[in-house]
């Protein structure tokens, strides 16, 4: 992938523009996953999404390809959203609450085949409070958990991502995990985790 | 909870840690870093329950559905660049060479930024290129052409600028291009700033009168043959599009798929749309058409748009630079034409309307039809959805980039007023002149409307009111764009009740003139 993503970027740097869509294309299922994720409310995802795309494309001639293209696209589409949500805290916009209504089902394709419809009611019941437990982390953790968690990055591409030291991502992503669990048990969810 | 997070890198590899737990289930420890945590699992159950725990939490965070949802597209993606190139901070961005993704930070975090949030700004990237995407709209590609650079640089002036100067010295960087006016005002926590291309602040305002005016069968003709030169000659591959023609209405279902109930006889729609610009100038007007573009600006600003002198200066120092910007901006937008849906031209390298597209046209051919934006606003009165469904409808007959948003700007000031507001991004922006024009001397709208019209008020650019009556849509367009509109909105079937026009007197008063600047009011079925 990324040898396709160097090769468009090439391509759209020497003015075939239309080569972005296929960036677009490849990284944007990622990427509003992630977000959705990491901020709780998916139409704020997609205009996040929307945006860091735009500025990659804006300036792409800035990506040396030393990291991943969706690693360097993924730090834009963090830092945005950290500045919406700081910008929100100032005007106290934003609540755990709001996060935790905003969350919903709607653009997850949670389906599981072979699934009875009580098996499915309890996986969506399951994720439901997943996902209530990451949006009740604090942006940094949430950030960090998302991206290794349920993106996939290691630790590196964290960092990278984020702009922190590997040493940060490692403390960050095991107190948000713990944070997680604490969360979890006090939802009564039968996880399987150990009572505290 | 919060307990300080450990940014060591250099630990010890025999001196363990908790957070190594995490590091071990993720791969991410060197081998005696393993060796020391699979020694600890081995003599306490404790770490060994633990461990577990990281691992079904990890595993319920990884097993989270992937993404499904509602793709983006890369058209809009380069279109919202084509915005930010010069909106971020007035300068082409495409020459930072110290471009950090991390640095992004410092005008959100303003608290004196000017109150119009990132997220409102997104908003108004709603393009009705992805509306026609939805709709399937077999245009769809040509559609996005309309969507300009321009356009993305008019839609930043009021929502990119985080300071309140900096859409000032937008405006006038707009202002001096265009030969127009500035017009800026606060609403609430926000300033808006807008322009006319008209080129002039004494916009008056002529009242039609169904009974005053006569059709003129010349006007008809004059219009219908501007319409076929725009769309060009009838091809194969491009064959006579009615649609925007003033007077086409055959009773039969669009190519949309939109109904077309009975609609009015074509004397009726012609009255309808040109009865302003029958009448004479009134002495008003005349005075108007004498004004300079050039006097326009200073004596735009209100005095309660609070646009200090400080301001103005400011804005007129930062204009150089965001010209440069806006000229680098085209640039990079014509080397960006091969995208399909891409970035079209600016109005100075496009002067004809040949075209064999006329969407095409539009967005190469016209700034001003490039740089229609529309906001849309809607108060507790207004069912959102039909609006937006009715305007949806409308698109594909229109052939406009329209964008509808929930501007706050325009939200804030029209609150629990069963009314919404259509309006043209800057440049166009006809409803600046007349808004700040009511405002400044309180003309209520019974005033400058027929008596046989809704009884509307106006308190304020943006804030009129609705006494008595349906919901109203204010368009404030141009009059060839509203035109387009009024003609879409009939053969819909959208229109409940026959439009009211107050046109400008900036332009010529002729119904020839496109570039007349008007209001258009009229009520959705």
């Amino acid at each position: 992938m990324q040898s396709e993503d160097q090769q468009s970027i090439e391509q759209v740097l020497s003015g075939d523009s239309s080569a972005y869509r296929a960036i677009v294309d490849r990284h944007q299922r990622r990427l509003l996953g992630l977000l959705v994720h990491a901020c709780g409310d998916c139409e704020l995802a997609e205009d996040i999404a929307q945006e860091a795309f735009a500025r990659a494309y804006q300036k792409l001639d800035m990506f040396n390809g030393e990291s991943q293209f969706y690693t360097w696209l993924a730090r834009i589409a963090m830092n945005l959203l950290f500045s919406d949500q700081r910008r929100k805290r100032l005007e106290n916009q934003v609540s755990r609450a709001a996060l935790d209504v905003a969350l919903d089902s709607d653009g997850f394709a949670n389906r599981r085949p072979n699934a009875t419809p009580e098996q499915q009611m309890e996986l969506n019941e399951t994720q439901q409070c997943v996902r209530q437990a990451i949006a009740m982390l604090d942006e940094e953790r949430r950030a960090v958990v998302v991206l290794r968690d349920f993106d996939g990055l290691d630790y590196e591409a964290i960092a990278e991502a984020l702009g922190i030291p590997v040493g940060t991502v490692r403390s960050r992503l095991h107190r948000a995990r713990l944070e997680l669990r604490s969360i979890l048990q006090q939802k009564a969810v039968q996880l399987g985790l150990s009572s505290q | 909870m919060n307990q300080p997070e450990n940014n060591n890198q250099t630990q010890s590899s025999s001196e363990y840690s908790e957070e190594w737990l995490s590091a071990y289930i993720d791969d991410e420890l060197t081998d005696a870093q393993r060796a020391v945590v699979e020694q600890r699992m081995a003599s306490d159950s404790e770490t060994r329950q633990l461990l577990d725990d990281l691992q079904r939490v990890r595993g319920l965070v990884n097993q989270l559905p992937a993404w499904s949802g509602k793709l983006i597209s890369a058209p809009d993606c380069i279109q919202e660049s084509g915005a930010a190139i010069v909106s971020t901070d007035g300068t082409t961005s495409t020459t930072d060479s110290d471009y950090d993704p991390a640095g992004d930070y410092p005008d959100e975090l303003n608290p004196a930024s000017d109150g119009i949030s990132q997220n409102e700004s997104r908003l108004h990237s709603e393009s009705i290129a992805q509306t026609l995407e939805r709709e399937g709209d077999p245009d769809d590609g040509a559609q996005r052409k309309v969507q300009t650079s321009l356009a993305g640089f008019a839609h930043s002036g009021q929502t990119r600028f985080r300071s309140w100067l900096r859409p000032l010295a937008l405006a006038a960087c707009l202002m001096m291009l265009l030969g127009g006016s500035v017009w800026v005002w606060n609403s609430g926590s926000s300033w808006t700033v807008a322009t006319s291309t008209g080129g002039g602040r004494e916009l008056e305002q002529e009242m039609s009168s169904a009974d005053s005016i006569a059709l003129k069968s010349e006007v008809k003709d004059a219009v219908e043959a501007k319409i076929s030169q725009q769309a060009g000659p009838p091809t194969a591959d491009n064959p006579p599009d009615r649609s925007p023609s003033l007077f086409a209405d055959d009773g039969q279902p669009s190519a949309a798929g939109v109904r077309r109930p009975a609609s009015p006889a074509p004397s009726e729609v012609h009255r309808d749309a040109f009865d302003l610009a029958e009448l004479p100038p009134t002495k008003q007007a005349e005075d108007s058409l004498g004004a300079s573009p050039a006097q326009a600006p200073a004596s735009a600003f209100s005095a309660n748009t609070m646009a200090s002198e400080q301001a103005s200066n400011a804005a007129v120092e930062s204009t150089q630079e965001s010209l440069a910007a806006n000229q680098k901006m085209m640039r990079s937008h014509d080397a960006g034409q091969a995208v399909e849906g891409g970035l079209g031209r600016s109005t100075n390298d496009a002067p004809a309307m040949q075209r064999t597209d006329k969407t095409e046209a539009l967005g190469r051919g016209s700034q001003d039809k490039a740089n229609t934006k529309v906001q849309l606003a809607h108060s507790a009165g207004w069912n959102a959805r039909d609006i937006e469904a009715a305007l949806e409808r409308l698109a594909p007959l229109l052939n406009l980039p329209i964008t509808q948003t929930e501007s706050p700007v325009v939200a804030d000031s029209v609150a629990a007023i069963p009314i919404a507001i259509v309006t043209p991004k800057a440049p166009l922006s006809g409803a600046t002149p007349l808004g700040n024009r009511l405002q400044q001397q309180a003309v209520p709208l019974q005033e400058v409307v027929p008596p046989d019209s809704k009884p509307l008020a106006w308190q304020a650019p943006f804030a009129p009111s609705v006494e008595d009556g349906p919901s109203t849509i204010a368009l404030f367009l141009l009059r060839d764009e509203a035109e387009q509109i009024l003609q879409a909105a009939r053969q819909a079937g959208e229109l409940a009740t026959q439009p009211v026009w107050i046109s400008s007197a900036s332009g010529a008063p002729t119904p020839a003139n496109p570039k007349q600047q008007v209001v258009l009011l009229f009520t959705p079925q």
